[in-house]
């Protein structure tokens, strides 16, 4: 590598003397035709943009978290004083621990569905193809709209859910075995997201409703590279369905169904929309996600420096779980 | 393929066992499709009603009233922003599909040092939470940080556009296809005298379609849905594009639900077409270039 970093500046030169009777555009043209320039010259538009806009905020926000800063005052250095005081603090527990149990739930629920889904969709029927892209729509819509939707049909006093649960309770259906007439003179209905343990279930079931699709079509992708023959093979063995599953399928479609988990992870954990649309964090807390702590302590308060700090708690493990995905990618890469 | 599981099953099962698990399969997936459907036909039902329908919570609108659409246009200045989202959308596209070729490229083509640390040090800033970037990124756009071109970015189309200009998952996804192409079809090129710039325009861009295609759509969505950037950096109308007018409808005018379906549905529809046009090579994409090593 260092041989190559020296050879760049001589070749340039040497080009740029044999140009230098040459017209400008011309010289530029022979100048990028050098490889290494040339690949200099491409990535430059990307990369600055990207320090600019990501790298260069990031190292921004890592100052601000060890600082004092408050919204319009420039801060002075408090050194760790933000991270212990998060420490200090019950709601940075809470924040945390929701975030593992909606990370884990939401995860396992997009990969055990989306993997059904994903065999559905693999087998021949009609309207297959138009059926594949109607599942991908909630992934395509804003999650702002689809949010707002899920609200309204969530509202504890409106709900559609509700008003069906209603509609049952005067019709007296019985909804799994159970009258629901019996057990309230008059009917309110669940508070889907005014109550801890329903909301977390709610916000859960809209990023699993939105993430899905994704997981469930990838799948798909990686059924389609499984050669028929294997089953064809099992058959002759005489294995049942499930053992087909177990033992052809899953091992071959590993690789693919790693990477799309892990990329489900990093997104459903950092996730923040859902959860700021439907219960911004509340009620008391139950639904507080690092990422939405974070937002209300810097942007909602204006407390940039503790904003930042809470931000910053959630960076080792996406950055571990992003390093571990490379390292596998490399790894299944090489074989 | 399909063909010999069907006879397969047939040879090893009656017939009638046959069509229930057919029909079964119809049955789940019908249940599947009214889940990822309700929230939208509840939407654009919504959007048909009278005030006091919306009120009542039902499913469906008595008669449908159309002239809502009208009313949510006038009212949330919907031409104005519809207009706007338009140029921005585009604008940032053309930004992000440049930037991601030219860098995709040469990751995936061209021989130069320390090509690998860079890639890796570009992936990595995909871990970084959008909450922490945020803040940062809007006090550079209003050029407290660095000096900006044309002074403060505040209410102005580059503010809009140019931070999402990059993106390195789009170069991961393109850089991911172009490294499978053969390596034949450059040899042959560069024995007819081809460069690399007109090797990847003529050459590799025809046959990348699908990956274009898969983070174009992706841009799109980006841009058209985002909401909390464009909040920030636009104090004044000008430039406001349709998410934060619809916002603004549920803000200033939280009571008229249906005013707001009807809003939404109308930003919806142009993702939709969009969407439906191109979804062939989409979930193509996604499932050739995806996300395979």
């Amino acid at each position: 590598m260092k041989s190559t970093s020296q050879s760049v500046p001589t070749a340039t030169s040497d080009t740029l003397e044999a140009g230098a009777r040459l017209s400008f555009g011309r010289r530029i043209g022979l100048w990028l035709e050098n490889e290494a320039v040339l690949g200099y010259v491409l990535m430059v538009p990307a990369l600055l943009l990207i320090v600019v806009f990501i790298a260069y905020p990031f190292s921004l926000g890592v100052w601000m978290s060890l600082t004092d800063k408050l919204v319009g005052t420039p801060g002075k250095f408090v050194g760790l004083a933000n991270f212990a005081k998060l420490l200090r603090s019950e709601i940075f527990y809470q924040a945390a621990w929701n975030t593992v149990v909606f990370t884990i739930a939401a995860t396992v629920i997009k990969g055990v569905f989306g993997m059904w889904l994903a065999i559905l969709l693999n087998r021949k029927f009609r309207l297959a193809r138009f059926t594949r892209a109607t599942v991908l729509l909630p992934f395509i819509v804003p999650t702002v709209l689809s949010g707002l939707a899920w609200l309204w049909m969530f509202d504890a006093t409106f709900s559609v859910f509700n008003w069906t649960l209603k509609w049952m309770w005067q019709m007296e259906i019985s909804v799994f075995g159970m009258a629901l007439k019996e057990n309230w003179g008059y009917f309110r209905g669940p508070l889907w997201l005014g109550s801890p343990a329903l909301a977390m279930f709610s916000i859960i079931l809209v990023n699993a409703w939105r993430g899905l699709p994704f997981f469930a079509i990838t799948l798909l992708a990686g059924l389609q590279t499984v050669p028929p023959e294997l089953y064809d093979a099992g058959d002759i063995d005489g294995t049942n369905e499930f053992q087909k599953f177990w033992h052809i399928t899953l091992p071959l479609i590993k690789p693919i169904a790693v990477v799309v988990t892990v990329f489900s992870f990093v997104v459903t954990f950092s996730d923040f929309q859902v959860v700021y649309i439907l219960t911004r964090g509340g009620p008391h807390n139950s639904t507080h996600l690092l990422a939405t702590l974070a937002y209300q302590l810097g942007m909602t308060s204006g407390n940039l420096g503790e904003g930042a700090a809470a931000a910053l708690f959630m960076f080792p493990i996406l950055g571990l779980v992003i390093l571990w995905q490379l390292f596998y990618l490399r790894r299944e890469g090489s074989d | 393929m399909i063909e010999s599981a069907v006879q397969r099953q047939a040879v090893l099962q009656p017939k009638t066992v046959l069509r229930i698990g057919r029909l079964s399969l119809y049955l789940v997936l019908a249940a599947g499709a009214a889940v990822v459907a309700l929230p939208f036909c509840w939407m654009v039902s919504t959007s048909l009603m009278s005030l006091g329908e919306t009120i009542n919570r039902q499913w469906l609108p008595g008669t449908p009233r159309w002239q809502n659409y009208q009313t949510a246009w006038m009212e949330a200045r919907f031409a104005v922003y519809f207009m706007n989202s338009v140029i921005i959308t585009a604008t940032s596209l053309a930004g992000l599909l440049t930037t991601s070729i030219l860098a995709a490229y040469a990751f995936a083509r061209l021989q130069f040092a320390g090509r690998e640390i860079i890639f890796f040090g570009l992936l990595s800033t995909m871990m970084i939470p959008e909450a922490m970037t945020l803040l940062p990124s809007f006090l550079i756009i209003r050029g407290d940080v660095i000096p900006l071109p044309g002074g403060s970015w505040l209410n102005t189309l580059q503010g809009l556009t140019v931070p999402f200009m990059a993106s390195a998952f789009s170069i991961f996804l393109l850089r991911q296809f172009f490294r499978r192409l053969p390596v034949e079809l450059w040899d042959a090129a560069c024995i007819d005298g081809c460069g690399h710039l007109r090797f990847l325009t003529t050459i590799v861009l025809p046959l990348s379609k699908a990956p274009l295609l898969t983070v174009s759509l992706f841009g799109f969505i980006a841009s058209w849905d985002s909401l909390l950037w464009p909040l920030l950096v636009t104090t004044r109308e000008t430039w406001r594009p349709l998410m934060v007018g619809l916002w603004s409808l549920v803000t200033e005018a939280g009571a008229e639900t249906h005013l707001f379906m009807a809003g939404a549905t109308i930003t919806l529809l142009p993702i939709l077409v969009i969407y439906f046009l191109v979804q062939r090579q989409f979930t193509e994409g996604i499932m050739t270039s995806g996300l395979k090593g």
